[in-house]
């Protein structure tokens, strides 16, 4: 393999990976990038893949070189990247030994860095487009922030370990649902595509979907290509391919826990409303984090109380007639619903103080966060 | 509490606020765990209702806000805890934590709290939190011999094995207490019959890996009752297990010593039955034998310490033959 590419795209191609590889040295063989150079049709083009899996989640990301020989070859993903990293802004050549060595040579710099067959490295699935839906990288991103906050973190928990995917038949629109059992998000979005393409009612796991919020985030294509083929889900933008094995399970039927019934609501700004949380949260018990939230004729009184410290109490002016009530949360999944939702304003809804609070944005009924209670 | 008084309690519809599932069996404590689930929550919303903490990496924070919860749409909620002294220094902070949550449960009916553990300080103070509002469901391997067997009986019939004349009492003897592998191997054995048809005592001879931990009475026991084919046998599990030949040799003459003692009109300290079948071993040599006996402990003993050509498992079985014959 012998090859000549731009410093700035390899760094970008590495980069990309580093997130994948393997940290837990669990099959060492992980923890390297497989790096494979094909020629082109033409004199002196080609490309230069770069990959990367963790058996989980894996990506492939393709970059245009100057390829003289083809060839594959798998090396430290991490030292390679620190090398790339620290390289001029120059053509960076690339060359292998016959005993899998890289020779990386960039101006006067020169490397020489241990490297191992591809034979041993684990082979990426591959995917047909035929089950793929084009969707506005934008609003997948959005979709992924307003939900991903509430999944599940306890490992033992599978099938609350990512975001639930599926297409509302009704509306043709895509759902994003993520509950931890404490608070549930969801975001429906119309994506102006065909989603008929797409498998309904998939669970993709924590780590693929934050994977798959970096992608999207990268400023060089406003669309990305979704598909899901048993268990296994992708995404392709532009020349990078991301692959992630989804969550087999049941995901709970969320609908239920989502008041219907609200009987008390008000309309309050958001970021009114999270200052005096923060400020009240100081003072509440270290150990539970409890706010209690009480509502009367124009007023949202918040506090709190830790035996140890002391109390803290803040009251806002709400526009608010109906009953009285009294409900506690934990202040950080609150802070974490409001932040989520990204509105100046949202509805929050109440049905009784033993019940979930409901927090609809005022300019989006079509997004919504649940938190659930606790005991005062 | 056993886990069938559990189970009998939870199917006639009490719940306590708290329990604590304590043994070294993890089938029973799993098994204990999963009727306590069954019991507390309500199909449909056990997601929203349940949480599993693990002691070894949870903080009391996270344990405060899972027992603080409400239940949605639902009566309870059901906690787990696993392990609250797996964390670093026996989980100080959480087991404080715990003493301070547990009888704050006692009042309210919508939490339950479920602590399970292999091993627990019964000295501690979150231990003794657990007194009053809690029950304490003991989840101990049965003892080897007869409890083992009826469990293995208990569970053919409850996988619809049948077992020939002879198959319980192997199985029994080969596994040992461990009833997961137990469980595994009743299964195992099922598949070597039709269906329908009995599972021999040759077939589970044939299937099952001898894995038993032998005590090592079983050797002095069967030294002392001539019983020099099974000395030979039970030494090389005992070996196998990975004993040590200087502990061996230890137990030997210790045991002789107290033959030798009971032989002379002396008495050895145990219970009833154990000075009683001492008395029947030592009935078995002359005072003088006796001597000799311990006499050949000690050669092996000079013998496995550098002084003889032999290995120490070969002196060993020369050793167990002599004593034994």
């Amino acid at each position: 393999m012998k090859l000549s590419i731009a410093q700035n795209e390899l760094q970008k191609g590495l980069a990309r990976i580093q997130s994948i590889v393997e940290k837990r040295n669990t099959m060492p063989i992980l923890a390297n990038a497989l790096i494979e150079a094909t020629k082109g049709k033409g004199k002196n083009s080609g490309a230069l893949s770069l990959a990367a899996t963790d058996l989980e989640v894996g990506i492939r990301g393709t970059h245009p070189a100057t390829v003289e020989t083809a060839g594959a070859v798998t090396a430290s993903a991490k030292k390679l990247f620190e090398i790339v990293r620290e390289l001029p802004e120059e053509p960076v050549e690339i060359s292998v030994t016959s005993n899998s060595y890289l020779e990386i040579r960039c101006a006067r710099a020169q490397f020489s860095l241990a490297g191992s067959s591809a034979a041993e490295y684990p082979t990426l699935p591959t995917f047909s487009a035929d089950n793929t839906a084009t969707v506005p990288s934008l609003l997948l991103g959005e979709m992924i922030e307003k939900t991903m906050y509430a999944a599940c973190t306890d490992e033992t928990r599978y099938n609350l370990n990512g975001v639930y995917l599926e297409i509302l038949e009704d509306s043709a629109k895509l759902r994003m649902v993520a509950t931890d059992g404490h608070r549930l998000s969801y975001v429906d979005r119309a994506l102006g595509t065909d989603l008929s393409g797409l498998s309904n009612g998939v669970i993709i796991p924590r780590k693929g979907l934050a994977e798959l919020k970096r992608l999207v985030d990268e400023d060089d294509a406003d669309e990305v290509a979704i598909g899901f083929d048993g268990n296994s889900g992708v995404a392709c933008k532009g020349d990078v391919t991301l692959f992630m094995r989804l969550i087999e399970g049941e995901f709970p039927k969320y609908q239920q826990v989502i008041p219907n019934e609200i009987k008390s609501q008000l309309v309050i700004e958001v970021a009114g409303l999270t200052q005096a949380l923060r400020r009240v949260a100081l003072l509440s018990a270290e150990r539970s984090r409890a706010v209690k939230f009480e509502l009367t004729e124009g007023r949202l009184c918040l506090s709190s109380n830790n035996p140890d410290l002391g109390e803290a109490r803040e009251e806002l002016d709400v526009d608010y007639a109906g009953e009285e009530l009294s409900i506690a949360f934990n202040a950080r999944y609150m802070l974490d619903a409001l932040n989520a939702v990204r509105a100046k304003e949202v509805h929050l809804g109440f049905q009784d103080s033993m019940s979930p609070a409901r927090i609809v944005p005022t300019d989006d009924d079509d997004s919504l966060a649940v938190v659930m209670p606790m005991r005062v | 509490m056993k886990p069938a008084e559990l189970e009998a309690e939870l199917a006639s519809g009490r719940i306590r606020p708290a329990y604590l599932v304590v043994g070294e069996e993890p089938l029973l404590r799993d098994e204990a765990l999963e009727a306590l689930r069954q019991a507390v929550l309500d199909p449909g919303s056990e997601d929203f209702n349940f949480d599993r903490l693990e002691g070894e990496s949870v903080r009391p924070a996270a344990l405060f806000d899972a027992l603080g919860m409400l239940p949605v749409m639902a009566d309870r909620r059901l906690v787990i805890l696993r392990e609250p002294e797996a964390a670093r220094g026996g989980g100080k902070a959480l087991t404080e934590a715990l003493a301070e949550a547990v009888p704050a449960l006692a009042g309210g009916a919508e939490t339950v709290l479920v602590v399970a553990a292999a091993k627990v300080d019964r000295r501690s103070r979150w231990f003794k939190a657990f007194r009053d509002p809690a029950a304490e469901v003991r989840c101990d391997p049965p003892k080897p011999g007869r409890e083992t067997l009826a469990f293995v009986r208990e569970e053919a019939k409850r996988q619809g094995v049948l077992l020939g004349k002879g198959a319980a009492e192997l199985l029994a003897e080969r596994v040992g207490p461990a009833l997961l592998l137990l469980r595994r191997e009743i299964e195992k054995a099922s598949l070597l019959t039709e269906p329908g048809g009995k599972v021999t005592r040759e077939q589970v001879a044939a299937g099952t890996c001898d894995v038993a931990d032998e005590p090592i009475w079983d050797l002095t026991d069967a030294i002392g009752e001539g019983r020099s084919a099974d000395a030979l046998v039970v030494l090389a599990k005992v070996l196998g297990a990975g004993a040590v030949p200087p502990q061996l040799l230890a137990a030997l003459a210790t045991h002789f010593r107290k033959l030798l003692r009971m032989r002379t009109g002396g008495s050895a300290p145990g219970p009833p039955f154990v000075v009683k079948k001492l008395e029947r071993q030592a009935g078995r040599y002359a005072p003088r034998r006796l001597r000799f006996c311990l006499n050949a402990i000690h050669e092996t003993d000079i013998a496995l310490k550098g002084a003889g050509a032999l290995s120490a498992d070969t002196a060993l079985e020369r050793l167990v033959i002599g004593l034994s014959s």
